[in-house]
């Protein structure tokens, strides 16, 4: 009884089962009920009261407008500002999620402003992930707000500047008048608004932005992935109720052996799902693949050893199909939200989204994110796919100590 | 001896499901398992089968450790659990070539054991079909047919008759009488006493898990079992049951409601001397059975309990 012609009996018996039952499999993508709770949940935050765009704010130009500005901001109420010192930092910020976008003010908008020869300008940096929806009124905000804080500050500094220019040319006060057609020549300046990626978006593809297939297909595929996580825990523990664990340890064969049997026909499952998800993405959305797409297999498969580790773990807690229930699938759901599939992570209470780390959904979702949105190439996605290596061994060593106890009792 | 049970323990948290357990099964031997509900042998058949470790206690099969020799042992075994180690969307042929290759069988061998144990168990002609569509007694005779495919020296059944029709269950003691006669010894557990008492050569009497007797059917009977002696009767009866008490080979006594139940190791004794007695008392009596010795009343006798509620098939 060699432990590999064993795994080759497990792994063709799985697929024949899993051949057989198509329409479960089916049914499992669906579940419409417990997303639309979890979506509600998981959304509530973004339309709380209090919940506001955070904003950091980088001060390099340090004079008395770009001072008023960010305080105009961040007494507005429509955003919450926090300033940071250090440009990188900031950048850091936003790609963390920690904020929407960083507001930097170049070191010679001040006196930009006051020349009034130029524009201002502004620079909104934000990650390619954030959504236009997000990022738009944000961009609005502090647009008008500079706009107006700069009118306020040079135009009468300005008109007081000319008068007293034209006064000191003339003897008659009269002749005053044609000051107003001096004035008509006054310029602020005005502010001008230049938004920024945290990406070099002309490694992606040149002249374009992210799109809406680039942001949704890997959330949906790795939402997809770990809907196995259900299948897989209900087939180990219908097998445990029905003896045919116990049958299956009278053959001699070791728990790894058992478990590895079940866990690489669910492992192809996944990888079929997500080469037809991505295929659906190219095909139907027109999805761009970035400039490196062979890096996205690597998170693809230690995503999927991630969602079918789950599994085998999971169905340790259950002793019969009924106790097993929708729990794995809630599980799935409530991860994914959390790991910020459903919603984006920067609209999400700053606990949830110190949270969102613990999720091996939030780092399949960062390394898809590199590769589509940040023009990341295999370099790129190696911490992701380190973590997430380590979430599946993780998973795979607690499952085989579990299995252990479990078939001892 | 094919299988040494020595001083089994198992302990679930603070229960003591099976408690200094003592087995011994020769080459070709049929052995039956005897005990109510609870009384440990389903824990003991998971021990013996070695998909559960011991608390304490050793078990050899063909003189090897079941525990430090595993993969050495295993092959000699073969286990049909209680419940149907099956899965119903596949054929029946194509679960007994899963079981078959997880035993190590591959190619014509495999081929051949499939075909050989189908007609084993009478459905060869339904081996294509899925098993969710047979019978209950269908599906226990392929459960048998998966535990024998690798020609086990020591077949283990737990229970493997529950729920059967008649002519399934006569199908799987046909099967299992024409395996031990080619020299496979068995291990069977049943609520059934009359099963136990057709197929066993020899039996242990399980209870509390250990074992409180052991023997073939009839020695156990004689030194165990009792006839009983049921008489209903009208009339002077009160000293009946402490003058019948001292009669020789009587056992108990009982009067309820006119009818005096004399439970006897002498039962043809007993009743010629209960008549004289009830002569003498002056009572009158209406009806009279006699019911010879079963493992039932040595079940009854060793453990105060009846094997199982609602009797024997």
């Amino acid at each position: 009884m060699s432990p590999l012609a064993q795994l080759g009996a497990l792994v063709v018996k799985e697929l024949r089962l899993l051949g057989a039952d198509r329409g479960a499999l089916a049914t499992l993508f669906l579940l419409p009920v417990l997303f639309l709770v979890v979506m509600s949940l998981a959304l509530q935050g973004l339309y709380a009261r209090g919940q506001r765009p955070v904003v950091v704010a980088v001060d390099r130009d340090r004079g008395p407008i770009a001072a008023r500005v960010i305080d105009r901001l961040a007494q507005s109420g429509d955003l919450a500002v926090e300033r940071i010192g250090d440009p990188k930092r900031a950048e850091v910020a936003v790609r963390e999620h920690q904020a929407v976008a960083a507001l930097v003010f170049p070191a010679d908008f001040s006196l930009r402003a006051r020349s009034g020869v130029k524009p201002a300008e502004l620079e909104l940096v934000a990650d390619p992930a954030t959504g236009r929806q997000l990022l738009a009124p944000v961009a609005v905000a502090v647009e008008a707000t500079a706009a107006q804080t700069v009118a306020e500050a040079v135009l009468p500094d300005a008109l007081a500047r000319r008068v007293r220019d034209y006064a000191q040319t003339l003897a008659d006060p009269l002749t005053i008048l044609p000051l107003a057609a001096r004035l008509r020549e006054v310029r602020t300046g005005g502010v001008s608004l230049r938004e920024r990626s945290t990406a070099d978006l002309a490694a992606v593809l040149p002249g374009a932005k992210p799109d809406s297939a680039q942001q949704n297909v890997p959330a949906w595929t790795i939402f997809g992935i770990f809907f196995v996580v259900n299948v897989l825990a209900l087939s180990l523990v219908r097998e445990r109720q029905d003896n045919i664990l116990m049958r299956l340890q009278a053959t001699g064969a070791p728990v790894w052996v058992l478990l590895l049997g079940k866990l690489l026909p669910f492992y192809l499952v996944n990888l079929l799902q997500a080469a037809l998800l991505f295929a659906v993405g190219i095909g139907v959305l027109h999805l761009a693949l970035g400039a490196h797409p062979l890096a996205l297999v690597p998170v693809t498969l230690a995503t999927a050893a991630v969602a079918t580790n789950l599994g085998l773990l999971i169905a340790t807690w259950f002793e019969t199909p009924e106790q097993l229930g929708g729990t794995a699938s809630i599980l799935s759901v409530l991860l994914a939200a959390l790991g910020g599939l459903l919603i984006p992570i920067y609209v999400m209470p700053d606990f949830m989204r110190r949270l969102a780390v613990f999720t091996p959904q939030h780092w399949a979702l960062t390394g898809y994110q590199d590769v589509l949105l940040r023009g990341g190439g295999l370099g790129e996605v190696l911490p992701e796919v380190g973590i997430l290596g380590a979430f599946a061994l993780g998973f795979f060593a607690l499952a085989v100590v579990r299995w252990r106890q479990v078939l001892a009792r | 001896m094919l299988l040494l049970a020595n001083n089994l323990h198992r302990r679930y948290g603070e229960r003591l499901a099976v408690a200094g357990l003592d087995l011994t099964v020769d080459v070709g031997e049929f052995f039956g398992l005897l005990g109510p509900n609870g009384a440990g042998k389903s824990t003991a058949v998971r021990m013996l089968a070695g998909v559960l470790p011991p608390t304490s206690g050793s078990i050899t099969v063909g003189g090897f450790d079941l525990v430090a020799e595993r993969r050495r042992a295993l092959p000699l075994l073969g286990m049909v659990p209680q419940e149907l180690g099956l899965y119903p969307s596949l054929s029946a042929h194509a679960n007994l070539e899963f079981w078959g290759r997880m035993h190590g069988l591959s190619g014509g061998e495999l081929a051949r054991r499939i075909g050989w144990a189908l007609e084993l168990v009478a459905l060869s002609g339904h081996a294509r079909e899925p098993v969710q569509t047979f019978s209950g007694g269908m599906k226990r005779r392929l459960n048998l047919a998966a535990g024998i495919l690798h020609a086990p020296r020591l077949l283990l059944l737990d229970e493997p008759t529950v729920g059967v029709d008649p002519q399934s269950r006569n199908r799987i003691f046909e099967g299992l009488e024409e395996l031990n006669r080619r020299g496979t010894a068995v291990i069977y557990t049943s609520h059934y006493l009359e099963e136990v008492e057709r197929l066993c050569h020899r039996v242990a009497v399980v209870e509390a898990g250990r074992v409180v007797a052991e023997g073939s059917p009839s020695t156990l009977t004689e030194r165990w079992g009792n006839a009983r002696v049921v008489l209903r009767v009208q009339g002077a009866t009160e000293s009946l049951p402490t003058d019948l008490r001292t009669l020789d080979g009587v056992r108990a006594v009982h009067l309820r409601d006119g009818t005096l139940v004399i439970e006897t190791a002498k039962p043809q004794a007993t009743l010629a001397a209960a008549l004289q007695a009830l002569a003498r008392s002056g009572g009158e009596i209406q009806e009279v059975h006699l019911e010879r010795a079963s493992l039932e009343s040595v079940f009854l006798a060793l453990t105060g309990r009846a094997m199982r509620d609602g009797g024997t098939p």
